[in-house]
């Protein structure tokens, strides 16, 4: 048992608070330019945002709210982003602490791989699992054994799973490499097991990081896009999410369609946000 | 009780070579070294956060090198206390009770009272000052009474009246619990107050070990005598003079017509003591200097050894004094081997143990 490599080290977030007191009102050039520079770019994204608002009407969002397809949408994405969510904790629990505590054979290379669907698109990521999963002796074993998965609501959360997963590694990573192992080591001279020590020492120590995890990973699954699409096929109410609903209203020509989805994603966004930089997401 | 046979531990970027170590029931063990000497992970590798590659840790004849640090029956207390930041000082000291019998709760409201921490149990770790984390931490490893005590330099981060506390308190612990102890520092001070047996550790290596007199007095090699060179340390008898408030330690010489030497401390302790004088706080002189400092002695000069920028001179008042003064002074004051000369200390300047 070794200390963390610093795995997913974590950015320094006092970057943004380290604020340079300028004693005087004069405003040097190179201050008025970065300032302007922010303002312009905070106004971009606010102008995206009330645009979705002065093109839609309350009428036009509470009818299709009320739709019958944008409520399948809704509660598809719910049902497929806390499932994929669930498998994601599960899965990137134990491979984030393996990686941020052990030094072990092929723990570099398997680093570099986690991290590698992180910069990948996601529509590659899709392409990739439909490869994988389509008619290859794989995906006929398992639809032989009742889980098809492709072009499947089972497909949307695989997706999911897949272009989250390494991203919730990181952030655990990130999160037991700042948690010293000497915690746990006390807590197994006390008479406890690993398992123990971690369940009731380094698990409770991390409560910030994985209830932060947590819910950037439903987010994100949420809002999943382009893995979705091409490895569970948007197929109007039947593999159809919300960034789905979306981008089929578009196409169709129903523009209010597609923007009450749109808002529904913002507020999403909005409230993870807020619940993830309470519990201190802005380190990541 | 525990020993520790030619055990090596290899950390790539660092390595402790070949270890032997024995530590009696009951004894209070100081490992003392410079930073970096190794001492923390050969603490470490006794709890067992590392394997060695070679050699055996055994503990009561069993041997326990690859056993799983929760069977191990040995307790480890951290420089930086290492408390569940989580849990409240109660819930720490609970943290490795099996059953929270009543039985087992008396002890928790004994061993705390002891501590003097009954009454901050309620309070989380981040609201505790360094003196009441590391007595909470102490509490912490002793509620299951290990058979071992590891101590990773406890005292460093405290302040000096804290450590006072801290040192008595250890000294009980190992009176009245009988807990074997082993303790790590890199201060002298610490070690020549605490223990029983010293080592003295640098690059991995255990140097010398020895009873602290046999350590301080007699190193064994050039490290040693560097590193823990307590100069002028002697034994005596102290008692407190009512009327000055000093204590008056008599130290045996074959000086006549007394038979003893009489040193004045602002330290008080009584009766056996040991104590001792840093060389560069005595003053040589060739004729009586009228001071407030309370320590006159004359005596002659027994040896003067040039050390480059100082010069050691060893004073002879019946017992050896050695002090240390610049080459310039030295010049100055035109001094010889055999000359006759005063040396003047404070009261303050006298260290008792």
């Amino acid at each position: 048992m070794k200390k963390g490599l610093g795995y997913g080290k974590r950015k320094d977030s006092n970057l943004y608070r380290c604020k340079i007191e300028q004693k005087t009102d004069h405003m040097s050039y190179f201050k008025k330019t970065t300032i302007i520079i922010t303002f312009l770019f905070t106004f971009l994204i606010l102008a995206v945002i009330f645009g979705f608002i002065f093109k839609l009407t309350p009428e036009g969002f509470i009818s299709n709210i009320k739709s019958e397809e944008m409520r399948f949408a809704f509660v598809l994405s719910l049902i497929t982003s806390v499932i994929s969510t669930i498998f994601c904790m599960l899965i990137s629990t134990p491979t984030a602490y393996a990686i941020a505590r052990y030094d072990f054979f092929g723990g570099r290379l398997a680093r570099i791989i986690l991290d590698l669907p992180i910069s990948f698109p996601p529509i590659v990521a899709g392409l990739g699992l439909l490869i994988i999963f389509g008619t290859t002796s794989l995906g006929i074993a398992l639809e032989d054994l009742g889980l098809k998965l492709v072009f499947s609501p089972a497909g949307i959360v695989l997706a999911q799973f897949f272009v989250n997963a390494p991203y919730t590694t990181r952030i655990l990573a990130s999160t037991f490499s700042d948690i010293d192992p000497r915690y746990e080591l006390v807590a197994q001279t006390l008479g406890k097991t690993e398992l123990e020590s971690f369940l009731k020492v380094t698990l409770p120590m991390a409560r910030s990081g994985i209830i932060g995890s947590t819910v950037i990973t439903w987010a994100r699954g949420m809002a999943e896009f382009g893995a979705v699409l091409i490895f569970a096929g948007g197929i109007a109410m039947k593999t159809e999410t919300l960034p789905i609903n979306l981008f089929l209203n578009l196409s169709t020509g129903n523009i209010e369609g597609a923007i009450t989805s749109a808002v529904v994603l913002i507020l999403i966004s909005f409230v993870t946000l807020t619940i993830f930089e309470k519990f201190g997401g802005g380190k990541f | 009780m525990i020993r520790i046979k030619d055990l090596v531990v290899d950390l790539k970027e660092f390595a402790l070579k070949n270890i032997d170590l024995e530590v009696k029931e009951g004894e209070y063990f100081v490992i003392i070294g410079p930073t970096g000497a190794g001492k923390s992970i050969l603490l470490e590798t006794m709890v067992g956060f590392h394997f060695p590659v070679h050699g055996s840790i055994e503990l009561d004849g069993k041997n326990i090198t690859r056993e799983e640090p929760r069977k191990r029956e040995i307790g480890i207390v951290f420089q930086d206390y290492m408390l569940f930041p989580h849990l409240s000082v109660k819930k720490n000291i609970e943290f490795g009770l099996k059953k929270k019998k009543s039985s087992r709760l008396d002890d928790i409201t004994k061993l705390t009272k002891f501590l003097e921490i009954d009454h901050i149990l309620e309070r989380m770790p981040d609201t505790l000052s360094g003196g009441e984390s590391q007595r909470v931490a102490l509490a912490r490893a002793l509620i299951n009474n290990p058979k071992v005590l590891l101590l990773d330099e406890p005292l460093s981060a405290l302040d000096l009246n804290t450590r006072d506390r801290i040192i008595k308190m250890l000294g009980r612990i190992k009176d009245e619990r009988k807990t074997t102890i082993i303790h790590v520092t890199h201060d002298q001070f610490e070690a020549v107050s605490l223990a029983d047996r010293i080592a003295v550790m640098n690059k991995g290596r255990i140097l010398q070990i020895g009873a602290p007199d046999q350590v301080f007095r007699r190193p064994n090699s050039e490290f040693v005598a560097n590193f823990v060179g307590v100069e002028n340390l002697f034994n005596g008898t102290a008692e407190i003079d009512p009327l000055t408030e000093l204590s008056v330690i008599k130290i045996k010489t074959n000086r006549e017509p007394e038979g003893y030497l009489t040193v004045l401390s602002t330290m008080k302790r009584t009766g056996n003591v040991r104590l001792s004088i840093r060389p560069e706080d005595i003053l040589i002189s060739v004729t009586r200097i009228e001071t407030s400092a309370r320590n006159i002695y004359k005596g002659r000069i027994a040896s003067i050894t040039d050390q480059g920028i100082i010069t050691k001179v060893v004073v002879d008042v019946g017992i050896p004094f050695v002090t240390v003064i610049t080459k310039r002074s030295f010049e100055d004051l035109a001094l010889k081997e055999d000359m006759s000369v005063y040396i003047t200390f404070k009261a303050t300047a006298v260290h008792i143990f």
